[in-house]
């Protein structure tokens, strides 16, 4: 009998060993797989996209106070809360090249998971986006490019296309036939873009729509509104108004509004903050080109994201083999909003 | 139209005919010493030849929205020159009629009555003017830094409150929304507003004994304090009629576009000062009047219009306003040389 | 009889940071009486003034107002209890009316509006003593120097105070207008109010005031009255040594002509000037304010642009289109203003100095500090320019010293003809006589001397020939026993008419 028991202790104690042993392994495996490092890790997640609570990625704009970029922002936090990982937003607060520059640096010393950013110039935020992925960190620009820097992708709008579709829509609801004026801040790249899109669209779908002028309306409802009035001065048969930007948008309405021709005039602006989707909703603006923000925010991240955790393989080593990781450009498109469509907007 | 007193006296019951130094000046020569006399003429000139080059200019509408887009500018400039009479000025008035804008949008959204917050609004205006006015009459700060400093602050204060998007009120009072948007007699209410605030302010400021401290506040400060003048307590009143005055373009601002921009006020302080200077202000002080102020913008909005009524493109728009700008104070610095000999 | 004083200083005392300014000092003024103070720069006369006014506090001692004891925390305080002062140094508002200056903190309104009604006439009242022909609307800063000099004196006398107090009142003033402000003291007088008057004029104070009380170092030598004392004594008391001459001798010859002027036009003030200037004699320039003296001398010396006249020094034509070409050609005009025109306030003596000595003082384009310092050095010896450094701002000089900075470095540049308008106007004995005797020593050592003065003394002391200008002519040219205050006088009035050169 002594032996029967001592042969089932030992064999109790070889199961018990054993059981703790593998159990043991197995939990150590579970974390190592819950707890990714920083920078690209070797060997895949257990799950995937499936980030940490310390995995931080940043957003760094510029005139980091407008409204615009929270579109993006919520965009990227919704990619965020899904993947589960941190985000912060930052930016430089002026229209500022050396703000936003160390602002860059600044994030670099801290060594992020991952860095979405618009350029405030392209040339002079090159270099500090390069320096970012020289030490790992994956880049991803939107909005606003740095087209010659070794950023992973690009998400924006064609701004040339969201003028071509402003003149469409324009055109069309002017039956083909009108006088119409550009308010734009010339010398803004992407404003410039949108003009252009505009002027030539017009001109190849609708010649009978004629751009009688393009002036400049600095950005600033007070500035749009003494130019806008001036030129229903000059052209009492004016029937359209392309607006490229927000503020320029609540100028003209205002302008025409003053001079009871709210309805007689169309007015296209861009963007959709609140004041624009309200003036679509009261009459006072006919349409508006809403740019895909989230989108750029949403997609931005999962780049950034599939980038840090090593989860793509187009081809066996895309760093050596100079292979894009990732779609390199992606233009997020845009909508044109009207008094139909503009409550599912506003709902935001 | 009111003029400045004329700069010598004429004939006085027995005393020697006129002053031995200005010799014998004609009403002409006398007339055309008054600064504005002299802005006026430049803006009726300019006026003239636009007319003949675009027959819309004289137009009745036009002539309205050109006055009109000047409002927000000679209401800030009102609130300016006095503070350039005073020897200083105020780099933050931009930063006050943004604010003041958004601030009292805020809370009408929040739900609050139209009137209560537009009150809140000109009253944040007038702590910042307080302040302002510590800082430069009590403590003695130079106003270029505490202006500017106080300018970063404010903007500072409009983008918390707004979070950087414009502040949209539709749906507010139409009893608001008429002040700047509402026509009275077929002008709009906008035009009647500034007419009072430019009557009202010129006459206090050529008469109102409390006015005439700040021309000798800027002429000669210490020869004010030592005849007894509260110049410290002078400059803070100085610098809170500033910030209401820029508070009331910003309110103003709110009701006529029905949305309060965080940035509406951006450089409408350099516009100011602009507008002051071209109208006979000085910025080493002591003089100015309202009347001018109100011309310099007059002035300022003239040449705007005819921009965009001439079709000049927009990459010469700032170059020709510079030009005009330089040649209407040339002109007039140099018709007043003789009297500096 | 004895009067009580209306105002009365007991023992007072001074002190600033290193010097004892006034150590002592007791000073009365009786109703219906002037008294004058006299000392020289740094004897502690702004500084009593300034303790009697309420700008600065006292140490020790008493002030006492009709004999009660008050202590002025302000200016303010002082002029309401029936003091008021008239400075030397003008404090208006430039681009304000005279009526405005001249009820400043006291203007008459109606319903916080200024009531111009009644605030003009009031002012023109007191303009007609001085026979102004200026308004009350006029703008101050289209004033002469000397017109606004009587507005700062019509601000004064426009509260009704008891004691009037005034600092060197006629140093900007004519001629004509002393006279009148000396009428109106003594209107005040008869009226038993009480006036102190500092001056550095023997002639105005001898013929004024009835007590006269010195003041050197800070302590009050003694106080006498004017008809117990002679100028001498006064003199003596103020500097503490006699001066025998106060005015250096005149010289006997004089050689060859050294400059010719010709038909000298340019405006109103200055036709047709013609005169000589011979080596070794003192020029000296007399008219009323307004005659053109200063016009004449400026447009001589390239200042104003002349529309017509020649100049000939040392036998050689000279074309002066600008003031670089007379500089160049030697030709130094030395202005009146020396606050305003003629010096650096804000700079140091050495700064000032070097200024006008730039071309030597540069190398490849940097300033020689060293240089510069041994140079003033040298300039304040020569001069004997009391400052504690090179260093000293300009701004802290005594008027006297400022004046010797603004001839000494003029003098650096070795000039053939020095102008100098009002060289001692508002600077104390010692100084002046300092100034005299350069002037002198200048003219001995071949330098063209000429002088511009209002003070008829100082023309009778110091000049060699006079040149008389009326109305914008040469009146007269006197030499010899002509060089006396009536004759001076009846040609700088017009009276010699026939004789003016036109």
């Amino acid at each position: 009998m002594n032996s029967a028991f001592k042969k089932i202790g030992l064999v109790s104690l070889a199961a018990v060993s054993l059981t703790l042993t593998l159990a043991g392994c197995s939990t150590s495996n579970s974390s190592n797989n819950s707890t990714s490092g920083n920078g690209a890790s070797g060997g895949s997640a257990a799950v995937a996209f499936k980030g940490s609570a310390n995995e931080t990625y940043y957003m760094v704009t510029f005139l980091s106070g407008i409204e615009y970029w929270k579109g993006v922002y919520a965009g990227m936090q919704a990619a965020a809360k899904d993947l589960g990982v941190k985000t912060v937003y930052t930016g430089a607060s002026q229209y500022d090249i050396n703000q936003e520059v160390t602002t860059m640096q600044q994030i670099i010393a801290k060594k992020p998971a991952g860095i979405l950013v618009t350029s405030i110039n392209a040339k002079a935020m090159t270099p500090v986006i390069n320096q970012a992925i020289a030490a790992g960190i994956p880049v991803i620009s939107f909005d606003s490019d740095a087209p010659d820097s070794n950023r992973y992708a690009y998400l924006g709008t064609s701004n040339f296309e969201a003028g071509q579709k402003a003149a469409d829509y324009l055109g069309q609801a002017l039956n083909g036939k009108g006088q119409v004026a550009v308010v734009t801040t010339p010398g803004e790249l992407n404003l410039d873009q949108r003009t252009q899109g505009f002027t030539s669209e017009m001109k190849a779908k609708y010649p009978n729509v004629q751009v009688v002028a393009t002036e400049n309306g600095n950005s600033d409802q007070i500035k749009t509104a003494q130019v806008v009035s001036a030129l229903l001065q000059r052209y009492p048969n004016l029937s359209g108004i392309f607006a490229d930007e927000a503020d320029e948008g609540t100028g003209s309405a205002t302008a025409v509004k003053e001079d009871n021709k709210t309805g007689s005039v169309k007015i296209v602006s861009f963007d959709t903050d609140k004041s624009t989707l309200d003036a679509i909703q009261g009459g006072t603006i006919t349409a508006t080109i809403a740019q895909g923000t989230w989108n750029m925010g949403f997609w931005g991240l999962m780049d950034a994201f599939t980038i840090h955790h090593d989860m793509l393989h187009p081809v066996a080593n895309w760093q050596t083999a100079h292979v894009d990781p990732v779609p390199p450009s992606v233009d997020t498109g845009v909508t044109v909003i009207t008094k139909s469509n503009v409550n599912a907007y506003l709902q935001q | 139209m009111q003029q400045q007193e004329p700069e010598t006296t004429t004939l006085e019951g027995g005393a020697a005919a006129v002053d031995q130094q200005a010799e014998r000046v004609s009403f002409i020569r006398r007339l055309t010493r008054i600064r504005e006399f002299t802005i006026l003429m430049v803006i009726v000139v300019l006026i003239i030849v636009l007319a003949v080059l675009n027959s819309t200019f004289l137009s009745p509408n036009n002539i309205v929205s050109t006055i009109l887009s000047i409002v927000m500018m000679a209401i800030v400039s009102v609130g300016m020159t006095v503070a350039l009479v005073s020897g200083g000025f105020d780099l933050s008035v931009g930063s006050v009629m943004s604010m003041s804008g958004v601030v009292a949008g805020s809370l009408v959204l929040g739900g609050m009555n139209v009137w209560l917050a537009v009150i809140i609004g000109l009253a944040a205006s007038c702590l910042s003017g307080l302040i302002t006015g510590l800082f430069i009459g009590k403590v003695r700060i130079n106003p270029f830094i505490m202006t500017l400093g106080m300018q970063g602050v404010i903007q500072g204060v409009a983008y918390v409150v707004t979070q950087g998007a414009p502040v949209s009120v539709t749906g507010v009072s139409a009893g608001f929304l008429y002040l700047g948007q509402g026509n009275l007699l077929g002008i709009p209410v906008l035009i009647w507003i500034l007419a009072v605030i430019v009557v009202v302010a010129d006459y206090l400021m050529r008469r109102a004994v409390v006015a005439r401290k700040v021309y000798y506040i800027g002429s000669n400060e210490s020869a004010a304090y030592l005849s007894g003048i509260r110049v410290a307590r002078a400059k803070i009143w100085i610098y809170i009629f500033t910030a209401i005055l820029a508070g009331i373009a910003g309110i103003l601002t709110l009701s006529r576009f029905s949305v309060a921009s965080p940035t509406a006020g951006l450089g409408m302080e350099l516009q100011a000062i602009a507008a002051c200077i071209i109208g006979g202000a000085s910025l080493s002080g002591g003089e100015g009047t309202v009347f001018g102020a109100l011309l310099g913008s007059v002035l300022v909005g003239v040449v705007d219009d005819a921009l965009v009524l001439l079709n000049v493109s927009v990459y010469w728009q700032s170059l020709v306003l510079g030009c005009v700008l330089i040649a209407a104070v040339t002109m007039d610095v140099l018709t007043h040389r003789e009297k500096n000999s | 009889m004895e009067r009580a004083p209306l105002l009365e200083a007991r023992k007072i005392r001074k002190r600033f940071p290193g010097t004892l300014a006034l150590d002592g000092v007791d000073l009365s003024v009786l109703p219906g009486e002037i008294h004058a103070v006299m000392g020289e720069n740094g004897a502690g006369k702004s500084t009593l003034l300034n303790i009697l006014t309420g700008s600065l506090s006292h140490d020790e001692g008493q002030i006492l107002v009709k004999g009660q004891e008050v202590n002025f925390r302000t200016p303010v305080e002082a002029r309401a209890n029936g003091l008021a002062i008239v400075h030397q140094e003008l404090s208006l508002f430039p681009a304000v009316s005279v009526m405005e200056n001249v009820l400043v903190g006291r203007s008459i309104a109606r319903m916080g509006l200024m009531d111009r009604k009644q605030m003009a006439p009031l002012v023109r009242s007191y303009l007609s003593k001085f026979d102004a022909t200026f308004g009350p609307e006029t703008i101050v800063k289209n004033l002469s120097v000397s017109q606004q000099q009587i507005v700062e004196i019509v601000k004064a006398l426009v509260m009704e105070a008891d004691v009037y107090i005034f600092d060197e009142p006629t140093s900007a003033l004519s001629v004509e207008d002393a006279e009148k402000l000396f009428v109106v003291l003594r209107q005040l007088r008869q009226q038993g109010k009480g006036i102190i008057y500092v001056s550095h004029k023997f002639d105005e104070i001898f013929d004024l005031s009835d007590r006269v009380s010195v003041l050197r170092d800070g302590r009050l030598i003694g106080t006498s009255s004017v008809s117990e004392v002679a100028p001498e004594d006064v003199i003596k008391m103020m500097v503490g040594r006699s001066l025998d001459r106060i005015y250096p001798e005149k010289t006997d010859h004089t050689g060859k002509k050294l400059m010719e002027v010709t038909d000298l036009n340019a405006g109103v003030r200055c036709h047709n000037v013609s005169f000589d200037l011979y080596e070794g004699e003192i020029l000296g320039v007399f008219g009323l304010v307004g005659a053109g003296r200063t016009e004449i001398m400026r447009a001589l010396a390239g200042i104003d642009p002349k529309t017509g006249g020649q100049v000939v020094l040392n036998g050689k034509h000279l074309r002066i289109r600008s003031i670089q070409d007379a500089i160049s050609h030697g030709i130094f005009y030395l202005t009146e203003d020396r606050k305003q025109q003629g010096l650096y306030l804000k700079l140091s003596i050495r700064d000032d100095i070097a200024s006008v000595h730039l071309e030597a003082l540069t190398k490849r384009g940097f300033f020689q500090t060293k240089s510069a310092s041994t140079i003033a050095t040298e300039v304040m010896q020569e001069l004997r320019v009391k400052a504690s450094s090179v260093n000293q701002l300009i701004n802290s000089l005594s008027g006297g010293n400022q004046q010797k900075v603004m001839i000494g470095k003029w003098l650096l540049r070795k000039p053939r003809i020095l102008i100098l308008d009002e060289p001692t106007r508002g600077i104390d004995v010692g100084a002046k006589a300092e100034i005299h005797q350069l002037l002198r020593r200048l003219a001995n050592e071949g330098i063209g001397v000429v002088f511009i003065s209002s003070e008829l003394p100082e023309i009778v002391g110091l000049s060699d020939r006079v040149l008389v200008i009326y109305d914008g002519g040469v009146a007269g040219t006197l030499t010899g026993g002509d060089i006396n205050d009536e004759t001076i006088m009846e040609y700088a009035s017009g009276l010699h008419i026939q004789e003016l050169v036109r």
